[in-house]
């Protein structure tokens, strides 16, 4: 197969050459990747998440065995067990971001807040419960149920750049007290959930602004 | 802002070629700089999200039961939780319904989801969900003009338990424990699919919906 030979072209059809290569190259970055072009991924700066401090043994109707009189059957050591909620966040981009991360509780009343740098390609970690609503409201948030919100900026532009680039998770641990202390019962994990800009930017500066507030 | 009319320009090959080569560099960079030039390239909302809510009351699945043990030996209790957040500035009206069985409805009840709020749903507890089959659970948002809206995010959390006897002061007591639990998102389905008749059928559910307690 032969090549073009750039340097034997007029000008005119040398730019038109190398546009079309440019597309060209483009496109085969693309179908050297994925064989079949990708159709999908998305990021966005508004991730949504919830948390569930409640600290009962059983829930609804996995509670509903009935005891020898008759009566439902009760959680066992209500109260005794601990739970925290973690937020990982993950940054695939090149882009040094700040998350701002707002917890609200059931009602939609922001209660407290935080941030936290998210580097290329680090992951942060951050509790609910020991890292946000303790140092914040200065009590345990056990009990305690209601959303999270993460948004992102360029960390070289904080509250000016909102910028999307972090992928999240969530994930519930709950343990039990023994005599020795706490062990862990059960986890379990979810996503954060990818909510268009559009939502963040009609829900007006104000709500930012709050957040900021609180955040920072 | 004003579009290029290809059709009034003169059909010359190269020049043709040029624009449409020139178009596809341009959008290839404005899909990047929207990208991460402070614009969202997704996230998305959906006023109709399904889930997989599993009845099964069992102790063991399938080959995870192993040769001696009979799956239907039902000891234990559960639950299966739908819960929502609302990320947007407008409060919202859930529906939240429950089929089995392909289109048997089962139960259904209403929630209102204001701005920044989270409200939970015990579909076993609520509906009597406890038995051997699966449920397909929908939720359909819509504005307090009525009007279909999206603006919901949704989880959903099996939980499973067992039953123990204590005793205490003469006296034998039924208690319950966490055994496991497992979660997962509310899936988004495309409005098309409402626009095709989904939407008249879940809202024709409501004189059957439990009200908001």
């Amino acid at each position: 197969m032969g090549f073009l030979d750039f340097a034997k072209q007029k000008p005119r059809l040398l730019l038109l050459g190398v546009i079309v290569a440019s597309a060209l190259a483009v496109g085969f970055t693309y179908t050297k990747f994925f064989v079949f072009p990708s159709s999908g991924g998305s990021l966005s700066p508004y991730l949504l998440g919830y948390y569930d401090l409640r600290t009962d043994d059983c829930i609804g109707a996995a509670c509903a065995d009935n005891n020898e009189d008759g009566n439902p059957g009760e959680a066992a050591g209500i109260l005794t067990n601990r739970t925290d909620v973690a937020i990982d966040l993950s940054n695939p981009t090149r882009t040094v971001l700040r998350a701002l991360i707002s917890v609200f509780d059931d009602a939609g009343t922001i209660i407290a807040c935080t941030t936290r740098p998210v580097e290329s390609n680090d992951t942060t970690r951050v509790f609910v419960n020991n890292d946000i609503l303790i140092p914040f409201l200065g009590s345990n948030g056990d009990c305690k149920f209601g959303v999270i919100k993460v948004v992102t900026f360029l960390e070289a532009n904080i509250l000016t750049a909102v910028q999307a680039g972090v992928k999240g998770w969530l994930t519930h641990y709950v343990s039990e007290s023994d005599d020795g202390g706490h062990q862990l019962i059960f986890t379990r994990q979810s996503q954060m959930q990818q909510v268009p800009v559009e939502v963040l930017k009609r829900n007006s500066n104000a709500e930012l602004g709050t957040i900021a507030e609180l955040c920072l | 802002m004003k579009f290029l009319k290809l059709t009034s320009i003169k059909p010359s090959r190269g020049m043709a070629l040029a624009a449409v080569a020139v178009l596809s560099a341009l959008a290839v960079g404005a899909t990047f700089s929207t990208v991460f030039n402070f614009r969202s390239s997704g996230g998305s909302l959906s006023a109709y999200l399904i889930g997989a809510a599993n009845g099964r009351n069992h102790t063991c699945f399938g080959t995870a039961c192993g040769p001696t043990y009979d799956p239907l030996a039902n000891s234990d209790t559960i639950e299966v939780v739908v819960r929502l957040g609302n990320p947007t500035n407008i409060a919202l009206k859930a529906i939240i319904a429950v089929y089995r069985d392909g289109d048997t409805f089962r139960g259904c009840v209403q929630k209102t989801v204001d701005p920044n709020a989270y409200r939970d749903v015990k579909l076993v507890q609520l509906f009597g969900l406890y038995d051997t089959e699966d449920f397909t659970v929908k939720v359909l948002t819509r504005d307090f003009a009525n009007k279909v809206q999206a603006g919901v995010k949704g989880w959903l959390t099996h939980f499973t338990a067992e039953t123990f006897d204590s005793w205490s002061q003469g006296n034998t007591f039924s208690q319950n424990r966490f055994l496991h639990m497992h979660e997962t998102e509310l899936k988004e389905v495309p409005h098309e699919v409402l626009r095709a008749g989904e939407a008249d059928k879940l809202i024709a559910l409501l004189p059957d919906c439990l009200p908001d307690t």
